[in-house]
Order: C-alpha cells, then structure tokens, then sequence
C-alpha cells in the first residue's frame, strides 16, 4: 500500500507482506418504465503484515555517548468485512421526477489493527457493523436538473482490549490472559444531505452553451461511546456530535471545439479526530499494564477547525 | 416551482457558508505530551551496561565493606555507602572515622565532627556522570579527571574512568576515612595513615597498598583481577588498581536502571500510573525540573545554587558556609552551586540536597516551589536533632545564598498540592524495585578479618 509508512513516523522503512482477496458478485435487474435494481454481494479479507524499522537513540554506559540502535516491530493488519448493497431507482408517473433508494450493510471483524503511532487509529481487537440507508429524488426539467438526497448511518462498534499478563482487579479478582480490560461500546447516528441544482444556458448556436451547478451537503455525525472498565469496576459515558457543511459550485462552457469546466468546493467543519491533538488518554494504568492498549479518548473532543477549498478546472479538447 | 426549488438551494448554500466550527484545540494527550516532553530534554533509554571481570568485581567487593581502607580501621566506604540504605548513609551529613552505628542512627565519636556535606548514593555513578563529588571536582571532560585548576590532591593520570578516580579520593579525606594525626586504630596501634602530611597523596595509597598486599587473601584476590602484573607486590600494582576493582564492583553491583520511567522510556505506555505521567509532565514542564535535570541520567551534567540552606560546618576555605563548586580553582562563578544530582532511585536515597537539609521528597519538591520563600522560612526541626543547631539561617548567609540563585528559580512556581503530589509520584516512578534491597550484597567477611559493617 502506498503511504503506510506515513502511519508510522519516524520509522527507518517498512516491510510489508501479505495477502488481499476482494470478492464482488452483481446483479442488475432492468424492467419496463426505466425501473432498475442493483445489488453488489461483497467479501474483503485483508492479512498483511508490516515490519517496521526504528532508529532509537539509546545512552550507551560503556561509551558514554548517545548512540543509535535499530529496532523492528512487526505490526499484523488482519481484516474481514461483508457487504451487501442494493439500489433502486424508478420514474415518478411523467412528470420527469426520479426517485430512488439505496440499502447498504457492512459486517467488519478486525481482531488486530496495526499499533500505529498515529494516536487517532484505534488499535482495539473488536468488531464493527455499519449500515446505509438513503432516498432521493432528482428531476430534469428542460435545461435545468436538481437532485436531492438523504442518507441516514447508523453504526455499531465494539472494540476491547485484552489482558496480556493475569490482571487483578479492583474487586479482587484475576482477568486470565486474552480477558477483556477494558470494552469500547461506540454507537453512531450520522446523517447526509445533500442538494444540487444546474441549469444550461445557450451561448449563440449549439453546441454552445454554459451550464452553471450548485449544491451543497452537510454531513452531521453524532456518536455515543460506552467504556466499561473490567479492571478498576468502572464504567463512563460521552457523547460528541459535529457537522461539517460543504458547498459546492461549478460552472461548463461547451463549444465545439473545446469544453472548459470549473468546479469548487469547501468543507467546513472538517476536523481531525483524534489526531496528535485529540485527547486520547491512556485512563487507567492497570489495565495498560496488562494489554497495552490504546483506549477510547476521555477527553474533550478535538477536531481542529479548518476549511478545506478545492478548486478543479478541466479543458477537454475533442479530436476529431 | 422549479425556481423556487433553486432559491431554496440558495438559501441552504448561503446558510451552510455562514456556518463554520470554531472548535478548541485541546492539549494532546498525556502520553504524546509527555512523550514530546521527555525527547525535547534528550532523555533517552539507558543501554546495557558493559560486562564486568568477575575477578575484579570480587575484589572490589572485598575492598567496599573492608574497614581496612580507613586509617583507624573502624571504616569502610560501605559504612557510608550501604546496600542498608542503598549505597548511602540515611543521614544529612555523613560521620567519618570515629563514629559509631551505622545508618541514621550513627553518631559521632568523641571530638569528631561532621562531614561537611551528604554521602551520595553510589547507585548508578557508573552509568557515566559527567561529575562525581557535590562540587564536581572530578570531571569526565577533557584530558584528565579533573576540573580546572589541576589535578586535585595529586590525582594519578592513567586511571580508566571517572568513577575509579572518585575512589582515590576518599581514603585521603580525614574526617571520612583517613583520620587524624595522633589517631590509634580499633586495635590500639597508631594510625599511620594519618600521621601522613596532607599535601602526599601518592604515600597515603602506598600504605593502604602495604596493609591490603601484607594479607595473603588481597594478594590471590589482586593476582587474579590484574593478571598482567607479573609478580604481585611491584611497585607497579598501586591504589590506582583498587580503585579500578572497586569501580566495577559499582557498574557491576549498583547499576539499577529497570525503574517504571526506564520501562516507559522502552514504550511500555503502562508502565507509568496516571499521576506518575501528570508529574512527569509538570517534570518536563511546568516545575522546570528538567532544565537542570535533564539527558539520559536525568542530571549529574550541571552546577546549580538550588538556594539549599546552609548547615553544618563548612568547607575549610570558608567555615561554617559551604560555597560548593566556587571553592575549587577558577570556579568562583558557582557561588553556592553543587552538582545536580542524577535522579534515578532518589526516592531511596533521602535525605536529599547537598547537605541533607530536605527529609523527604514532599520537602524538596515544596522548597522548589518557592526557593526564596522557602530558604528564608526553613524549618531545622526536620535535620536529626545533632545538626539543627548548625544551620546558618541568618539573613546575611541567606541572603548570599539568594544572591547567587540559580536564575531558573527566583520566582515561585506557584504549583498546587495536588501538582506537588504528582511531581513526587513521577520521583518515584523512577525507582528499580531490584534497587530496593540490596542487602545481599552485603559480604559474610572480609579478608582483614574486620568486622563488615551491617
């Protein structure tokens, strides 16, 4: 995969060797009045392993100097996940309205995530299920078209981590070896929205024309997280919930001899979760001690402000 | 219909560009923080230290808990460095030659006095300080062991390594070890160590070699850690010998480097408690520890006036005041600074500072918090009850202490209780359990014959 060694800063190189099977399986169905179904079976199983090379600095008594010292951590990537995914779309009467629907669900099982030293990657053994749930209409009225949709995301997350030494407990029991710590039940509702209108206008003779879009989609996630601490007998809960807005515009010109397009966007809202700045902490220190885990963040939630602007100009020229 | 549709887009569109996040950027996490602290002051992990001669790690042994060193006989350097109070003394100021007991229950012997200053843990002095001694007078930098202003009391070139040059100087010391002219020994004969004039060095390590080669174990002992020397008992085999034998006893013996933070320093994010990482924070951060106690020793690099009340009786040069480092030649700059100690196990080797003045960790961390507060404020109820009526708490000696503060501390930091609290719990997380008890290192006997202290 290329950029990986980004997920590891600092590191000297990496290694990386494995296997990856994707399977996909179709099915489009077509019937009179222009009315369609698509469905897509999905089956990804990703198993790579990745030997990252460190340079550590280390005092070394016997010279009495700093020195360097190589160190290689061998980080297992194993990943399984089903899809299933089906959309309909179908005309309303003859009014030149569409409507359409989309379901989609995911099944994702990921025992080991690499000990990345990005603190916003989870490194949990746990499992995950995601689903996709979206209507929208469109409709093309002469020069003008509009569209519109809305898609609603509810997940469920359960990440924990293991005991990697027998673990006693504030209770006074003993967690064996592989029990859980500490459980991460994640729960989210996020919703999108999203609306585009455009219209072609003439310039002279066709093909010569300008066509104008607009839109906007604002994307709203909202989870709830559970923590249940099987070491200190604890247990907290927090909530977090952000919107980021993205308005959109572009604008064609067509001629004949050439198409000039411009597009633009910006993302509001946009943060970085969990990034360096995020407040994940390491909550309780018996239960690292025993598995080493990253947990969920306790603290406030940090997502950065920022604006992200995308302008893309495009020139096709035809060759005849 | 349509256009209406459209300026319903456009008053989404509108209200979506006057919305923006204005979230707050929080501080990162405590481990990234703490972790970014911890490389910015060049603490690193502690590699493996070098393998030891067994054969010369015996005779170092032998020689540590040998009274035989001493002058009177009655001390050994383990008397005021012992594995019973982890290669210290437990007491404020150390009692040389003359004294009796051991630990902080020993007291001086009839005319004696103290020790002007505190007997440091000898653990991990053989990690590679940069200075051994409170007022560093030997060094590792340049060409020789010592400081400027030359060799001090005659040092020998040639000598391995810095800690085998601290050990030549010890048994010339007379309150420590060597005694004073007209002294007897435990066994009635007269001391004649002591009856050395001070300016010759080189005769007392000759006469401690004439009692260690006059007793046939020492000879075996010395004839298989220096195997090179053809025939033991040339004039070749000096104390400088010794001396390298009781180094490596001290890299082999005393080197304890497996604490929590050296645990943390290897990536075992859990190896430190939550409070052990906010102190660690407020270490590298907020308290300034770390602009003294800093790089892989966490100190052991530097001179500092930490504004220590001045106890006890003095250096020679300037009795009763003590003006540390600025008593050595050309070292007139460090006013009342003393050697920033290395860390690592500090919560084992109370009391603390040059002197002694502070019993606890609360102690220090408190009188950090507000150095010129504190200094003038001392309270000499904590000193055992033999030193409190040495403590020159006057204003003019406090105010020369305050004089020549360190800059770094002549505000107060203004910590809480609970940051005080935090601060301790990371001093502590730098202990090695195995550094605990070290009473195995204690030997049986000793070739003289003489009693091992314990």
């Amino acid at each position: 995969m290329d950029g990986v060694d980004l997920l590891y800063p600092g590191s000297q190189g990496v290694d990386q060797f494995g296997h990856a099977v994707d399977v996909r399986l179709g099915l489009l169905k077509e019937w009179l009045g222009d009315r369609s179904l698509d469905a897509v079976l999905l089956y990804n199983r990703f198993g790579m392993s990745q030997d990252v090379t460190y340079a550590d600095l280390f005092w070394d008594p016997a010279t009495q100097r700093v020195l360097q010292r190589s160190r290689m951590d061998r980080e297992l990537e194993r990943t399984d996940a089903w899809g299933l995914h089906l959309q309909y779309e179908r005309p309303l009467a003859a009014s030149g309205w569409r409507i359409g629907w989309v379901a989609t669900g995911n099944l994702m099982s990921h025992p080991k995530l690499p000990d990345y030293e990005i603190m916003s990657i989870p490194r949990d053994p746990g499992h995950s299920q995601a689903f996709q749930l979206g209507i929208g209409v469109s409709r093309v009225n002469g020069p003008a078209t509009f569209g519109l949709d809305a898609v609603y995301e509810p997940i469920w997350s359960h990440t924990y981590a293991a005991a990697a030494v027998p673990t006693e407990t504030a209770a006074g029991d003993t967690l064996p070896v592989g029990g859980k710590t500490i459980e991460n039940r994640f729960r989210f509702s996020n919703a999108l929205f999203r609306m585009g209108v455009g219209r072609e206008l003439p310039i002279g003779s066709r093909p010569r024309a300008a066509t104008w879009q607009l839109g906007v989609a604002v994307h709203a996630i909202h989870y709830w997280l559970t923590q249940q601490d099987h070491v200190q007998d604890a247990s907290r809960a927090r909530e977090d919930w952000w919107v980021e807005w993205t308005p959109t515009w572009g604008l064609t010109l067509r001629f004949p001899e050439l198409e000039l397009r411009y597009s633009g966007s910006v993302t509001k809202g946009t943060g970085r979760p969990g990034a360096q700045t995020n407040g994940f902490v390491l909550n309780d220190p018996a239960a690292l001690r025993a598995g080493g885990l990253l947990v969920a963040p306790s603290g406030p939630l940090t997502l950065e402000g920022v604006s992200v602007v995308t302008h893309q100009l495009s020139l096709s020229l035809p060759l005849h | 219909m349509f256009r209406l549709v459209e300026r319903f887009c456009f008053a989404i569109l509108l209200l979506g560009a006057a919305c923006e996040r204005t979230d707050t950027v929080s501080a990162p996490s405590l481990d990234a923080g703490l972790r970014q602290d911890i490389s910015r002051w060049g603490v690193v992990p502690i590699g493996p230290m070098p393998a030891q001669d067994p054969a010369l790690v015996d005779l170092g042994r032998a020689l540590m808990f040998d009274p035989i060193l001493s002058g009177n006989r009655d001390v050994a350097c383990a008397t005021c460095h012992h594995p019973a109070t982890h290669e210290a003394d437990g007491l404020s100021l150390a009692i040389g030659t003359g004294g009796s007991g051991l630990g902080p229950g020993r007291t001086l012997g009839p005319g004696r006095q103290f020790v002007r200053r505190n007997a440091p843990s000898l653990l991990n002095d053989g990690l590679g300080l940069s200075y051994l001694f409170w007022d560093g007078r030997i060094t590792r930098f340049g060409n020789s062991f010592t400081p400027a202003g030359g060799p001090p009391q005659g040092l020998p070139g040639g000598l391995p390594d810095v800690l085998s040059a601290q050990a030549m100087l010890p048994v010339l010391d007379r309150r420590e070890m060597r005694g004073e002219p007209g002294d007897h020994d435990v066994f009635g004969a007269p001391n004649e160590l002591a009856a050395i004039a001070d300016s010759d060095s080189a005769a007392v390590w000759r006469a401690i070699m004439q009692r260690l080669l006059a007793i046939p174990e020492y000879v075996d002992k010395f004839h298989r850690a220096f195997p090179d020397f053809p025939t033991i008992g040339l004039p070749e085999l000096r104390f400088e010998q010794a001396a390298q034998a009781l180094a490596a006893f001290q890299i082999s013996a005393l080197t304890k480097t497996d604490s929590p933070f050296d645990r943390y320093l290897n990536r075992d994010d859990g190896a430190l408690t939550t409070a052990q990482k906010r102190g660690g924070r407020l270490f590298f951060g907020k308290a300034q520890c770390s602009s003294c106690h800093n790089g892989p020793l966490l100190g052991g690099n530097g001179f500092a006036n930490a504004g220590v009340p001045q106890l006890g009786p003095g250096s020679p040069a300037t009795p009763p005041l003590d003006r540390g480092r600025a008593d050595l030649p050309g070292q007139q700059f460090y006013e009342f600074a003393f050697r920033v100690a290395p860390l690592r196990n500090v919560e084992l080797t109370a009391p603390y500072m040059h002197d002694g003045a502070f019993p606890t960790l609360e102690a220090v961390v408190h009188h950090y918090n507000d150095v010129p507060l504190a200094l003038r404020t001392y309270d000499p109820s904590q000193l055992e009850p033999a030193l409190r009526a040495t403590v020159h708490g006057d204003a003019a000696t406090t105010d020369s202490v305050i004089r020549t503060l360190d800059f770094r501390l002549r505000g107060p930091l203004n910590l809480s209780d609970a940051e005080l609290a935090d601060l301790v719990a990371f001093l502590k997380s730098l202990t090695d359990p195995s550094a605990r008890d070290l009473s195995a290192l204690v030997p049986a006997a000793v070739p003289s014959g003489l009693p091992v202290p314990r």
